[in-house]
């Protein structure tokens, strides 16, 4: 996983650069800006260590698996999105097909859990939990944040990802 | 006339494309359900300001910043 920003350069021919900012926020994490060639990843300096690895792994998702039809500098529509219509469908009665940015941003979460908290070994992490292992050890282990390591063990996100791999085959 | 967050956060994204040459932004808002729009805006205004300041740093690489053993 750390080699994971040379590997997504030396693949996407596309120089990454990583930031840390000092500004105040309760919700914005990160920001990734994209040129042709080149993306900065900013991150909000003061989260945790394990916050800012789940940050920076989604915007290197979105450099993996977005199309350049996925790609917007209409930066409004992209926030209200993410704020109104429910990305990671934790409420979500809209019957309607979702709109490409909420679409590449499911993709880019579900994307960076996986990096992150593997398919592979969730079965043994639910059965390590179910025998009294706390999720903090597991997420401690996994460098994740706690509330990420709870989430992506719940049906909710297992529901997300079958989600997301229905749009990709649509 | 007083602009509002998403206003100024619209002219200040443009700029910000224009100088760049971006052709894609992309934000990670933790609990966005319980998030209002204008706060978000200003939100990443102060991002800008902070960007504008050059109070950032570069991370030079992300093992060396972020392993945490």
């Amino acid at each position: 996983m750390d080699d994971l920003v040379w590997v997504v350069q030396d693949a996407y021919g596309i120089s990454i650069e990583i930031f840390d900012v000092d500004f105040e926020a309760t919700h914005l994490r990160g920001y990734l800006e994209r040129g042709e060639k080149a993306a900065s990843i900013y991150i909000r300096e003061d989260q945790s260590d394990f916050y800012k690895r789940l940050t920076i792994t989604k915007e290197l998702v979105h450099i993996v698996m977005d199309e350049k039809e996925d790609w917007s500098v209409d930066a409004l529509t992209t926030l209200d999105g993410l704020i109104i219509s429910h990305v990671l469908g934790e409420e979500d009665d809209n019957t309607d097909e979702p709109d490409g940015v909420i679409v590449s941003e499911r993709l880019a979460v579900v994307g960076a859990a996986e990096i992150l908290f593997p398919r592979e070994i969730r079965a043994a992490s639910k059965k390590e939990v179910d025998e009294g292992k706390t999720i903090k050890a597991i997420a401690s282990e996994l460098e994740i944040p706690d509330a990420a390591a709870s989430w992506i063990l719940t049906e909710r996100y297992t529901e997300l990802v079958d989600t997301v791999l229905a749009s990709m085959s649509d | 006339m007083a602009t509002t967050p998403s206003e100024e956060l619209t002219k200040r994204i443009a700029e910000r494309v224009e100088e760049h040459e971006l052709v894609d932004v992309k934000f990670y808002l933790g609990n966005p359900g319980e998030a209002s729009f204008d706060v978000v805006c200003e939100e990443v205004g102060r991002l800008y300001d902070a960007l504008g300041r050059n109070e950032f740093r570069k991370v030079d690489t992300f093992k060396d910043s972020y392993k945490t053993d």
